[in-house]
């Protein structure tokens, strides 16, 4: 095992310990939150709810995606591998808060509009989003070469220029049924920025586990 | 309050078995 990957076992398992147990008591006492603090919304009742699990899970795969531009642009320019293992660690994880978002939204429209789904530019615009970064493991996944790590860090930057799209949509077309700003006050906003706090934490405690895997690979073939 | 129940449901089992498949590729590529 060389320099690049001789980063200690016990590293590894003592922050994603810490991590993770610091992740599950902050997404338990956020649900917590959601069910007995949070008070129930007088118009949408609690189906309101979901949004502390939505906004959180949608803020964090745009960090996600976020992450993979710059690890991506950080490979190209270093030529180190850990740059691409964040990349991918960073984007897979992204593609699973990104489900997250595209399970719970339709749930909310089902109450709020009345109906599942709507082609409206932000939920079309997520759409897109989420199967580009699945095109994105497709083309990683296909690639044996050691071109695979400069194909996809290529692919990490270029498919960034969605995320600004998404976030801009429901100002750029009109017509746009989605929220704007989620502006709340008193116990939700507290039980929201627990929320977002608690899902931030869960990502860097998945992204330690997920890099983890990443080094074990790595080791590997170096010793083959 | 069915679809909140329904979403946080979704999000725990999603989430379980990503983990899940996580440790299972983490022990393969140990080779165990």
């Amino acid at each position: 095992m060389n320099e690049s990957t001789a980063t200690p076992a016990r590293w590894w398992n003592a922050t994603g310990r810490v991590l993770w147990l610091l992740a599950l008591a902050l997404v338990s006492a956020s649900w917590w939150a959601a069910a007995a603090y949070a008070p129930v919304e007088a118009q949408m009742g609690p189906v309101q709810k979901i949004v502390y699990v939505h906004v959180p899970s949608a803020i964090v795969t745009l960090i996600a995606f976020g992450l993979t531009f710059a690890a991506s642009i950080a490979f190209l320019t270093t030529k180190q591998w850990r740059w691409d293992a964040i990349a991918a660690a960073s984007c897979e994880l992204g593609m699973v808060f990104a489900t997250v978002v595209l399970i719970t939204g339709p749930l909310w429209a089902r109450s709020a509009w009345n109906t599942w789904w709507t082609w409206e530019p932000r939920l079309t615009s997520f759409l897109i989003l989420w199967i580009l970064y699945a095109g994105y493991h497709v083309v990683r996944g296909s690639l044996h070469s050691a071109s695979r790590r400069t194909v996809s860090s290529v692919l990490g930057i270029v498919l960034f220029v969605n995320l600004p799209i998404v976030w801009k949509s429901v100002e750029w077309w009109r017509g746009s049924l989605h929220p704007r700003n989620v502006t709340m006050t008193g116990e939700m906003r507290e039980t929201l920025l627990l929320s977002m706090a608690a899902w931030f934490v869960f990502f860097a405690a998945a992204l330690v586990s997920r890099l983890r895997l990443e080094w074990i690979r790595e080791a590997v073939a170096e010793r083959a | 309050m069915t679809y909140a129940l329904v979403a946080y449901a979704a999000t725990a089992i999603l989430w379980i078995a990503y983990l899940l498949w996580l440790s299972r590729r983490v022990a393969r590529a140990r080779g165990e």
